[in-house]
């Protein structure tokens, strides 16, 4: 039997005077696991992952946490999670090591600081103060802060926005190490890729609830296919008993007057298509595959795309 | 068996707010070289204050009456004529009353008016009598002034004594002066304490305060949430950042004041740090209340001159706050500052015991006491 690092059930939080930002929200996160929250900007994220780090109180619903809850065991809590928040400014004038020294301190057991900041790839760094980094480096220095106390249970919240792709990938190759260390992450983003690279489980948060979780080749099978097959014609368009007739085709969907086929094998959908465009006349004005994303889901499931921002709350 | 710790959370907290306030030269030149100007620069400026000139007119219908009341304010200095060239002309009297109001009733100015370009005294002096020497000398003299002005009080009674002096009869006594100064009586003695006083206040507000606000924009103050630290060893780090960068501050002044201007503390030096550790820690307790609940800096910029600004006028500190009204002077005794102050002053100037500033210190430490519990009550961590 697994252990459970994070269970909620029914989780609400309302800020007055009456934005509902979590809205009834259940999660179960094993032990060991890399566990993402996606969603767009303002689903409730942060908001939930602030309940779960116990600096916010939820209006209702149960949070249980490494097996206990911040009213019985703050303080064990507190020892045996690590986190970075979004938007930290840590002080500028202190050093690398100085910072994290200083959070070192708070903690009975943990990492050497020296480990830590070896740990993130800032080694180089350690004597530099803090303002004289980059943005990339900056969040790895949360990470370090995060870790330095050996937590069992690792929570980041958007570690990775606002860096540049190569800052990203150093970034997800330390939250797998730590992950393979054995402990338990449990992170929020909005960017797809990072999920499914980084995610042995990803919940897709919508307006305040769960509306899908499961790792993501599962969650991508849901939508059906592995691949997507997507044109737009410039005169007339082919019909839906047309496309499912292509071979390979499991489903179609229509966006204004481009078409999306979900497909097993592009290979044999894409020729067969072609060939059904010129008997009927049709033109086409542009035509692309790709395999299915989280993305791909999040689309299906909400009708939105992820990099909307959803207008009903603050997240 | 408890681990040893090799890292003290309160001793890492207490090294980070150092490394921080040593590292911003702008803190550095606030706390440490600017009470120094301004001791240096207000110091100087008074150390002449009683060597000043009061400016005086004289109006008189007779040329030869005006250069005999001119030729004995002269002889006797302090008292510098202007001169009127076209109002020695100018036959209407009362175009020139509107300018001598204008000039001496003007604007009120609580700063000395030597620096002002204006008259402190006007003497008109009409009709005409043979005088003590036989020359012609005025049947009336009248004296105008502002008695709301210092200079023009000063120069009321230095006229006066001239005019007197001339009248008195042969063999009368002659009133000798001779300036002598006392050390512990000058401005810049009574300025000294004030000066530690009011930097004492600034750091504990600003320091306390405003570095808390700021780590609240940060956020840091909720990441710290976030970690095991205690709240207590929090609040320890902020006062005891505090009453470190205090040792220094009191010592720059004290020694500056002592090789500048000889200005010596005639009670125990141990007792000056332990009355400015009192108001360091009732100050910082103060700083914390303010910066409780405020989420930017503006407001917080808003709430310390709030609080500052009455004090650096009130506070004792340049202006003798036993000079302003009766009324006031309840309020006055109430305001930590004045407290601060007093205790400092019996310290230095009179060389009392810290016994003898408790009166004062207990009204600085109820402050702490009631601010302190409030401060933690309120405090918005995130």
């Amino acid at each position: 039997m697994t252990e459970i690092a994070i269970r909620c059930r029914e989780l609400r939080k309302v800020y007055p005077p009456d934005v509902l930002a979590v809205d009834g929200l259940d999660l179960e996160v094993q032990a060991g696991e890399c566990f993402g929250l996606l969603g767009p900007n303002g689903a409730g994220k942060t908001t939930t992952i602030e309940i779960l780090e116990g600096l916010l109180e939820p209006t209702s619903g149960l949070v249980e946490v490494l097996g206990s809850t911040w009213l019985k065991e703050p303080t064990r809590l507190r020892q045996e999670i690590g986190i970075s928040l979004q938007e930290t400014r840590l002080p500028e004038k202190l050093s690398v090591l100085e910072v994290v020294r200083l959070f070192r301190s708070f903690y009975q057991d943990g990492f050497d600081p020296q480990e830590a900041i070896d740990l993130v790839d800032l080694g180089e760094k350690a004597a530099a103060w803090v303002g004289k980094l980059s943005g990339g480096q900056r969040q790895r220095l949360q990470v370090a802060c995060a870790v330095v106390g050996k937590p069992r249970l690792l929570f980041l919240d958007e570690p990775t926005t606002g860096l540049d792709p190569q800052s990203r990938r150093k970034l997800w190759e330390i939250i797998r190490l730590l992950r393979n260390e054995g402990r338990t992450v449990l992170l929020t983003t909005h960017y797809m890729d990072e999920a499914e690279r980084l995610c042995d489980r990803v919940a897709i948060v919508h307006r305040g609830r769960v509306i899908a979780c499961d790792s993501p080749p599962n969650l991508i099978a849901g939508v059906g296919g592995e691949h997507l097959v997507e044109f737009t014609t410039t005169n007339g368009t082919l019909d839906d008993p047309e496309c499912s007739r292509l071979p390979g085709v499991l489903a179609t969907h229509r966006d204004g007057d481009s078409i999306s086929l979900v497909v097993s094998a592009p290979h044999e959908t894409v020729p067969a298509l072609l060939g059904s465009l010129d008997r009927h006349e049709l033109r086409l004005r542009s035509l692309s595959t790709h395999r299915t994303t989280v993305e791909d889901v999040f689309v299906r499931l909400t009708g939105h795309h992820l990099d909307e921002d959803s207008k009903d709350d603050d997240g | 068996m408890a681990k040893r710790r090799a890292f003290h959370p309160l001793r890492e907290l207490l090294l980070a707010r150092a490394r921080q306030f040593y590292r911003e030269p702008e803190t550095i030149f606030w706390v440490y070289f600017f009470p120094l100007l301004l001791m240096g620069g207000l110091g100087l400026a008074f150390r002449t204050q009683t060597e000043i000139s009061v400016r005086a007119r004289i109006l008189a219908d007779d040329p030869r009456i005006e250069a005999a009341i001119r030729q004995r304010l002269e002889s006797a200095g302090g008292v510098e004529i202007l001169e009127n060239r076209e109002n020695a002309e100018d036959p209407d009297r009362n175009a020139d009353e509107k300018r001598v109001d204008r000039s001496s009733v003007g604007t009120p100015s609580p700063m000395p008016r030597s620096l002002s370009p204006s008259v402190d005294a006007t003497v008109i002096a009409s009709g005409r009598v043979e005088g003590p020497g036989g020359e012609p000398w005025p049947e009336t003299i009248e004296l105008r002034f502002d008695p709301s002005m210092p200079e023009g009080r000063l120069a009321r009674e230095r006229i006066e004594r001239v005019i007197r002096a001339a009248l008195a009869p042969p063999g009368s006594p002659r009133i000798e002066t001779r300036k002598i100064e006392i050390r512990g009586a000058r401005y810049v003695d009574w300025l000294l304490p004030g000066l530690l006083g009011l930097n004492i206040m600034g750091g504990g507000l600003y320091g306390v305060g405003f570095v808390s606000v700021d780590m609240r924009i940060r956020k840091l103050l909720k990441r710290l949430r976030a970690t095991p630290m205690l709240r207590s060893d929090f609040l320890l780090s902020l006062i005891g950042g505090r009453l470190i960068f205090l040792l220094p501050e009191i010592s720059i002044l004290l020694l500056v004041g002592w090789l500048a201007f000889g200005i010596a503390v005639e009670g125990s030096i141990l007792s000056v740090f332990i009355v400015g550790f009192v108001g360091a820690a009732a100050f910082a307790g103060i700083g914390l209340l303010l910066a409780s609940r405020a989420r930017k800096l503006e407001t917080m910029s808003g709430l310390l001159n709030l609080t500052m600004f009455p004090m650096w006028l009130l506070g004792d500190v340049f202006f003798a706050a036993d000079r302003f009204p009766a009324a006031m002077q309840p309020f006055l005794a109430a305001l930590p500052l004045n407290q601060l102050n007093s205790a400092l002053r019996t310290v230095i100037l009179d060389g009392g015991s810290l016994v003898d500033t408790l009166p004062s210190l207990g009204i600085v430490l109820v402050w702490g006491a009631v601010a302190f519990p409030l401060a933690i009550r309120f405090f918005r961590w995130q």
